[in-house]
């Protein structure tokens, strides 16, 4: 194994979580680290310094998580990944792919703003992507996350043609105070032609801003 | 979709659990939990019941027998938390409508306790296994090593087998009769030095045979190796055992 697959940072391993990362029940493995900064972040400790993370081997994580076999096995589940960027540690993923059963389904929860040869890893080794889009219009994007969005779409557009549009689901969330349903509408008019069919509209609920 | 309760979770586990054993003829007996309040949604019984099961579907999985989990149980989203549907109904957890709000603790910190009882704690015995068609188990200990792969040399002595053995086994320990039951019939039981023929766990199965007891009912004990925790273990008339888990 190389020294990049070795470790990886993990804060958090949430058990029996249902039908919120994906089918059947999950366990969801957060990741450290993330290149985007989202004004409203779901995890900000995934990239606070200040964060307590594991730091475990492929091994180590599935001798973590392997005690819910069973359940994965019968309700069509398995481990979900996200963070952070999970998509950081493809070699990881990729090693942790090898150890599962095969009855174990694995996804990612993922920006997709990472170098094309990660995405192309993880491709070989995880069963379904969700892809949270925020918002198709770069200037949108840049003032939500402090990034640009154009290699995200690239990815995504690449992706798209690699593996079967039923393990992509693309997010597109409406962002108080970022984008409208009108930008929604142009996201998934341009992720449609793209050729992905499975989004999942919803909406940010946020705590009052200070 | 408001965050589900513990209890509820509790349910999901407990009839996924049920459904399994069921499936697969698992003797399993479990009880309605006592606790009140908020919970994770699980806790060591479960977590012991989980164990003894998982256990339970690699012996028979070993032993040839077809299991049955994939597939077993589908978890479907509806308004406020999720059910358990019989297979082939419902459908997939495609996300829809609102999300859950997001915030900073929408991570369950770390994995639930109670993963393993601490060392030295006795999981309660659940379900004890009583194999009656031995004819479904080899009676030699070289049929037992073809029987299982992967079989290291029958250690010599016991520093060597505590050397093969796991500080904290993970599976059962199984006996398994020896070749010549007339030879060993009539030996005091006391005076019968028996090794372990037999242990498994997800990642290692250690197979060899050595001597057979048979006693009706007799419980004994045996230190394994360097660890020295014990195993209890009885037998029936025909020679083979009962299984009893421990951790």
């Amino acid at each position: 194994m190389s020294a990049a697959a070795k470790l990886a940072p993990i804060f958090a391993i949430a058990r029996h979580r249902m039908n919120l990362d994906g089918v059947g029940i999950v366990t969801l493995v957060t990741f450290c680290g993330c290149p985007l900064r989202c004004r409203y972040c779901i995890n900000p400790q995934s990239f606070d310094p200040k964060t307590k993370a594991m730091q475990l081997t492929p091994l180590e994580l599935y001798d973590k998580v392997r005690v819910d076999n069973l359940y994965f096995l019968a309700s069509g589940g398995g481990v979900t990944f996200g963070g952070g960027e999970p998509l950081l540690y493809p070699q990881f993923l990729k090693e942790f792919r090898s150890l599962c059963p095969d009855g174990w389904r694995l996804g990612v929860e993922t920006s997709l703003n990472v170098p094309w040869e990660a995405v192309e890893t993880a491709a070989s080794c995880i069963d379904h992507f969700f892809i949270d889009g925020k918002d198709s219009n770069p200037a949108i994007y840049r003032a939500y996350t402090g990034q640009d969005n154009g290699r995200m779409l690239d990815n995504l557009k690449r992706l798209a043609a690699l593996i079967p549009p039923e393990r992509i689901t693309v997010r597109i969330p409406l962002i108080p105070y970022y984008n409208t349903d009108e930008d929604r509408d142009r996201s998934v008019v341009l992720y449609e032609s793209y050729g992905l069919t499975q989004f999942d509209r919803f909406t940010y609920k946020i705590k009052e801003l200070a | 979709m408001p965050t589900m309760k513990g209890k509820e979770r509790c349910k999901i586990l407990k009839d996924i659990r049920q459904r399994i054993a069921d499936e697969n003829d698992i003797p399993y007996v479990t009880s309605e939990c006592p606790h009140k309040g908020d919970c994770l949604g699980t806790c060591p019984k479960c977590e012991a019941e989980l164990a003894y099961l998982e256990r339970e579907v690699n012996r028979r999985r070993s032993l040839g027998k077809v299991v049955t989990v994939a597939g077993l149980a589908v978890v479907t989203a509806v308004s406020g938390g999720c059910v358990l549907t019989p297979n082939g109904a419902g459908h997939g957890g495609a996300l829809d409508g609102d999300m859950v709000m997001p915030n900073t603790q929408a991570i369950d910190s770390d994995i639930a306790g109670g993963l393993l009882p601490p060392d030295g704690t006795e999981i309660p015995i659940l379900g004890e296994v009583e194999e009656k068609n031995t004819t479904e188990l080899p009676l030699t200990g070289d049929a037992c090593a073809t029987h299982i792969a992967g079989v290291p040399p029958l250690p010599e002595t016991d520093v060597e087998m505590g050397e093969l053995v796991p500080d904290t086994l993970m599976g059962d320990i199984a006996y398994f009769p020896a070749p010549d039951m007339a030879e060993l019939a009539g030996l005091d039981a006391d005076s019968i030095s028996s090794r372990l023929l037999s242990c498994y766990r997800d990642d290692l199965r250690v197979a060899w045979a050595d001597y057979f007891v048979k006693a009706a009912s007799q419980a004994d004990t045996f230190r394994l190796g360097k660890s020295e925790k014990y195993l209890v273990v009885t037998y029936d008339d025909g020679g083979f055992v009962t299984r009893v888990a421990i951790q």
